[in-house]
C-alpha cells in the first residue's frame, strides 16, 4: 500500500502540472466569483458560496481524476500495476487516497478564502468541523470518479462521457454536502438571527450516502479492473 | 423468441387499446378531485410512468447482475432496450409532472430535490446508451454497462426518498404512506389499472426491442461473415 503511494506521488510529481493546473483554475473562479458576488447582501452569499465552492470541488475532482487516468491509460500504469500482485482494492485505496487528500487540501482552502470573504470567523474548531463535513463527501466522491473513469476511460470519447456518467451520479451527495457547508456556515455567520441549526439531520444523511458510495463504488471497481 | 407477425401485430394492438382504455377512463370519466379538479387527472399518466421508470431501473440493475455474472448470454441486448424503454418513460413522468406543476405551482419547472434526481435518471438513462454505443468490444461493454446498471439503480431509492430527506415543493408521498395514503379508493383503483397497464407496455415494448436489437446483431455478425 505505501509503496503504491508512493509510487502514485511520485508519478503526480512528474506530471505536476496536472496537479497545479486545476488548482490554480479553483483559485482563479473563486477569487473571480467573491469579486463579482460582493455587492449581494450576507444572506445571498451564504446560500449561493457553498454551492460554487462545491461545483468549483467537483469540477477540480473530475478534472484530477480524469487527467491521471488519461495518463495511466497512456502508459498502461493500471493493466502493469494488475500484473504485479497489487489486489485491485489495493490500487483503489492508495489512489483515492491521495486523490482526497490533495482534494481535502484544496476544498478546505478555498472554503475557508470564501468563508473569510464572507465574514464568517474561521476559528480552529470551525476548519474541523468543516474537515468533518468534507471527509464524507470525498469519500464517496473519490472511489465513485476512480470507477467513472474506469467505466470510461476505455471508449474513444472518455472526457465527453465521463461528466455525463459522474455528475448526475455525484449530484445527491453533493446536494446533502451543500446543505451541511451551508448550515455550517449559516451556524457561525455575523449579522444572522443566531437561531440553532439542526445540522445533526443533514450530517447524518451525507455520511450515510458516502458511505454507502464508497462501499459500492470500491466494490464494482474491483469488476471495472478486469474490463481493462 | 418474439411470437408471429400476425400475434405480434394483435398483442401490439390489445397493448395499445388496453393503454388508451385506461387512459381515456382516467382522463375523461374517474371522478373528480375535490381540491384540485381536473387537472389531477394527469396523475393518471404522471404516477404510472414513473413506477414503470422505476421498476425499469430494478429490471436493468437484475439484467446488470446477470450479465456480469453471464457475460456470454444476450443480457447485454436487454439492457440496452430496459434503457431505451426507461428513457421513454422518464421522460414522460417529467413532460407530465411539468405540464401539472403550471397551474398547480405557477411554473413549468422548479429545481426541487425529485424533479431534479428524477431528471437525473434520464440523465443516467442517456448515458447508459451513450456509453453501450462507445464501447465496441462486447466483453467489455458487458462489464462496463452491467456496472452502470447497478449504479443507475443506486438513483431511484435517493428519488424516492428526495421528497422526505430535503426541503420541495413536490408533495410527499401520498400512497405508501404509514398513515395510510391520502387518495379515495376509487382514485386508488384507477391508478392501479393505469400503472399496471403501463408497466405492461413497457414490458412488451422492452422484449420487442430486446429482440430487434437481437436480430440487427444476427444481420451484422453474418454481413461481415460473408464480406469476409
Amino acid at each position: 500500500m505505501l509503496s503504491l503511494l508512493r509510487f502514485f506521488v511520485l508519478s503526480m510529481m512528474s506530471n505536476k502540472e496536472q496537479v497545479l493546473s486545476p488548482l490554480s483554475f479553483g483559485l482563479a473562479l473563486v477569487l473571480l466569483i467573491a469579486v463579482g458576488t460582493s455587492a449581494l447582501p450576507a444572506d445571498a452569499k451564504i446560500i449561493i458560496y457553498p454551492t460554487l465552492l462545491f461545483v468549483i470541488g467537483l469540477i477540480v475532482l473530475s478534472w484530477m481524476l480524469l487527467k491521471h487516468f488519461h495518463t495511466f491509460a497512456q502508459e498502461h500504469t493500471l493493466i502493469t500495476l494488475l500484473l504485479h500482485p497489487f489486489r485491485p482494492l489495493t490500487i483503489t485505496c492508495a489512489f483515492g487516497l491521495l486523490i482526497l487528500t490533495i482534494n481535502l487540501i484544496t476544498f478546505i482552502g478555498l472554503g475557508w478564502l470564501l468563508a473569510a470573504m464572507l465574514g464568517v470567523s474561521t476559528s480552529l474548531g470551525w476548519l474541523l468541523s468543516l474537515t468533518a463535513c468534507l471527509s464524507p463527501y470525498l469519500l464517496g466522491m473519490v472511489p465513485l470518479g476512480f470507477l467513472c473513469c474506469l467505466l470510461t476511460t476505455i471508449t474513444p470519447s472518455s472526457t465527453m462521457l465521463f461528466p455525463v456518467i459522474y455528475f448526475p451520479l455525484a449530484t445527491p451527495l453533493t446536494l446533502a454536502s451543500i446543505e451541511v457547508y451551508a448550515l455550517l456556515w449559516q451556524s457561525s455567520a455575523p449579522g444572522l438571527d443566531g437561531a440553532s441549526y439542526a445540522i445533526t439531520g443533514p450530517l447524518g444523511l451525507l455520511m450515510l450516502l458516502g458511505g454507502f458510495f464508497a462501499l459500492l463504488s470500491t466494490w464494482l471497481i474491483s469488476w471495472a479492473l478486469t474490463a481493462l | 423468441m418474439l411470437p408471429s407477425p400476425r400475434r405480434h401485430h394483435l398483442t401490439s394492438l390489445l397493448m395499445l387499446t388496453g393503454l388508451m382504455l385506461v387512459w381515456g377512463y382516467g382522463i375523461f370519466f374517474a371522478v373528480a378531485e375535490e381540491h384540485q379538479g381536473a387537472i389531477y387527472r394527469i396523475l393518471y399518466v404522471h404516477v404510472p410512468a414513473a413506477a414503470a421508470a422505476f421498476i425499469i431501473s430494478l429490471a436493468l440493475l437484475i439484467q446488470g447482475i446477470m450479465s456480469l455474472k453471464q457475460p456470454q448470454s444476450n443480457w447485454i441486448f436487454t439492457g440496452k432496450a430496459l434503457a431505451e424503454v426507461g428513457l421513454l418513460f422518464t421522460s414522460l413522468t417529467l413532460i407530465t409532472g411539468s405540464l401539472w406543476g403550471r397551474p398547480t405551482w405557477g411554473v413549468w419547472w422548479s429545481w426541487d430535490a425529485r424533479m431534479t434526481t428524477t431528471l437525473l435518471l434520464a440523465l443516467l438513462y442517456m448515458g447508459y446508451l451513450l456509453l453501450w454505443n462507445s464501447v465496441t468490444h462486447r466483453d467489455t461493454k458487458v462489464k462496463v454497462c452491467g456496472i452502470l446498471a447497478v449504479l443507475i439503480a443506486v438513483d431511484v431509492p435517493i428519488i424516492y426518498q428526495s421528497v422526505t430527506w430535503w426541503r420541495t415543493l413536490h408533495q410527499p408521498p401520498s400512497l405508501f404512506r404509514s398513515q395510510g395514503s391520502t387518495m379515495d379508493l376509487p382514485i386508488q383503483l384507477t391508478l392501479l389499472g393505469c400503472t399496471l397497464m403501463v408497466l405492461g407496455v413497457a414490458g412488451w415494448l422492452t422484449h420487442v426491442r430486446t429482440h430487434t436489437l437481437k436480430l440487427k446483431n444476427t444481420l451484422e455478425q453474418q454481413a461481415f461473415t460473408s464480406f469476409r
